[in-house]
């Protein structure tokens, strides 16, 4: 795959003309990747470690430890064929924090995984940038994690860099409102106007506002005996601002929204 | 690593391709040793017809042919799982990103394809071992220089398609196709000269007839010494030019 314009680099190497070097020195676990059927977890990591030249004893020493840390224990024996998607996906991420790269590329690591191993997978990958000093290069759609792990992100869409900075940094310069205000019932898409910028998130009504008209719009929601929900704003909420479509471009102003079932503390 | 000595680079290789080889090719192959007959299966079927309808003469060149097709198949069946290991594993993505070498990779995993075959190869050469006159060590070594030359040739051109295929599906049409042209069309189960006078050069382009050709000279049937000598220049030269195809021409990532 050629450049058709500009150029990357890595570690200040051209990856065109440097990438015999650049290739020792990264790691991959590709999205929607999957394991070799016939092997276990630990036969995959010793054949990433055994691809760069690691002898099979020190690879063997090696998978062991990622194995625990990951929570593979269990299945470590067991062919892949017969794990759970989750369980393969780990799989893929241990054979790339395996290797001792410096710099590891995780593309959509953590789809498929339950919050606890999510949580797992995150622990390694703050273990290895804070003890080991690797950088982490992590392509996702969760901006929690994007949020949990980063130190510099940027969100892309379309092949364009829209924002680039730390998650704060990000938050700031992207949206003026300081607080997000999520409402399931009891107004109407014309009255949140009046207290911000209104978007759609899923069943809910969000207003992104300042800390002034959130206090306003607390106090008419206990008269009107309305359950709200008030939190600071998210990179989810910049996400939404850059990407995403807003309510008064596709929701007609009337339209209120039906309450969800037990969204709401208060009984009308 | 950033200065990496020959020896050490050597090293790197080495292991690589023995790890490639064995995780890939010979350890599945332990686990579910039931995947063997099918490597079996479309030569011995070849070479049964030929033992029950032919005589003596067909069957012999049915060995030959069963050796050439066993190889042929090894190697283009390397395109077929490469082209599922890049696909639907993304297993090449994580090759690129990670010291192995192009030519590291393909030769791995067609070693795991040999592994497949091995069985196979030694069955049939045994037979031939058996079945011929006067077959001694230096017929046994020149039939494995043919062997390796015929696989090394078919799977330049499974590597070569793989980094083209775009899903699995078309690359097992694509192989089975390539090896239906490679192994059944030309005379490889049969001599060149029961083709039509028309058709025999262009059998001669096909480089799997040189490598019948050649076991047949090593059972001692059939091609004259000039025969026999064009094959020795030709298979050569074929695997070759595919092998320079599949390293200059290949859609590695890089290039």
């Amino acid at each position: 795959m050629l450049p058709t314009s500009g150029s990357v680099s890595v570690f200040g190497l051209d990856v065109l003309k440097d990438a015999k070097a650049i290739r020792k020195r990264i790691a991959i676990a590709p999205q929607e990747g999957r394991p070799l059927w016939t092997l276990t977890a630990k036969d995959h990591i010793v054949l990433a470690l055994m691809m760069r030249g690691v002898s099979h004893s020190e690879a063997a020493h090696k998978a062991k430890r990622i194995i625990e840390t990951l929570e593979l224990t269990e299945v470590e024996k067991i062919r892949s064929e017969d794990l759970s998607g989750g369980m393969k996906q780990r799989v893929l991420i241990a054979m790339a924090i395996a290797c001792d790269a410096e710099l590891i590329f995780l593309d959509e690591p953590t789809i498929g995984l339950d919050p606890v191993s999510r949580r797992k997978v995150w622990d390694e990958l703050i273990r290895l940038k804070r003890d080991e000093g690797r950088t982490i290069v992590l392509t996702t759609h969760y901006m929690d994690e994007a949020e949990a792990l980063s130190d510099e992100l940027a969100i892309i869409d379309r092949g364009r860099v829209l924002a680039s900075g730390s998650p704060s940094d990000v938050r700031e310069k992207h949206l003026d409102a300081r607080i997000r205000i999520d409402v399931s019932n009891g107004f109407t898409a014309e009255e949140l106007q009046a207290y911000g910028k209104v978007v759609r998130a899923g069943n809910l009504l969000r207003i992104l506002t300042d800390e002034t008209r959130a206090q306003e719009i607390s106090k008419e929601a206990l008269n009107r005996k309305v359950a709200i929900s008030i939190s600071p704003v998210s990179l989810d909420d910049v996400f939404v601002e850059l990407v995403g479509s807003e309510i008064d471009r596709d929701l007609p102003a009337n339209n209120k929204i039906e309450p969800a079932k037990g969204s709401s503390i208060y009984e009308k | 690593m950033k200065n990496e000595s020959l020896l050490s680079t050597f090293r790197r290789n080495l292991r690589a391709t023995g790890a490639l080889a064995y995780y890939i090719g010979v350890l599945p192959m332990l686990r579910i040793p039931t995947l063997l007959p099918f490597v079996f299966a479309t030569p011995f079927t070849i070479l049964f017809i030929l033992f029950i309808a032919g005589q003596r003469t067909a069957f012999a060149y049915g060995l030959a042919g069963a050796i050439t097709m066993t190889a042929t198949q090894q190697g283009l069946f390397l395109g077929a799982d490469l082209t599922g290991l890049k696909i639907d594993h993304k297993f090449q993505s994580m090759v690129v990103a990670s010291p192995v070498s192009p030519f590291t990779y393909m030769f791995s995993v067609a070693l795991s394809e040999l592994a497949f075959a091995a069985p196979a190869v030694f069955v049939i050469t045994a037979i031939v071992a058996y079945t011929t006159v006067g077959f001694g060590l230096l017929a046994l070594l020149e039939m494995i220089l043919v062997i390796i030359l015929t696989w090394v040739m078919a799977s330049s051109i499974g590597f070569f398609l793989s980094t083209y295929v775009l899903n699995t599906r078309s690359a097992f049409i694509t192989v089975s196709f390539i090896s239906i042209v490679l192994s059944i069309l030309p005379p490889v189960f049969y001599p060149v000269t029961t083709l039509p006078v028309l058709l025999r050069p262009v059998a001669e382009l096909i480089p799997t007839t040189h490598a019948a050709n050649l076991i047949r000279s090593v059972m001692g049937i059939s091609p004259s010494g000039s025969q026999i000598l064009a094959s020795w220049l030709a298979l050569p030269a074929f695997t070759l030019a595919f092998l320079l195809l599949a390293l200059l021409k290949a859609k590695w990532r890089e290039s």
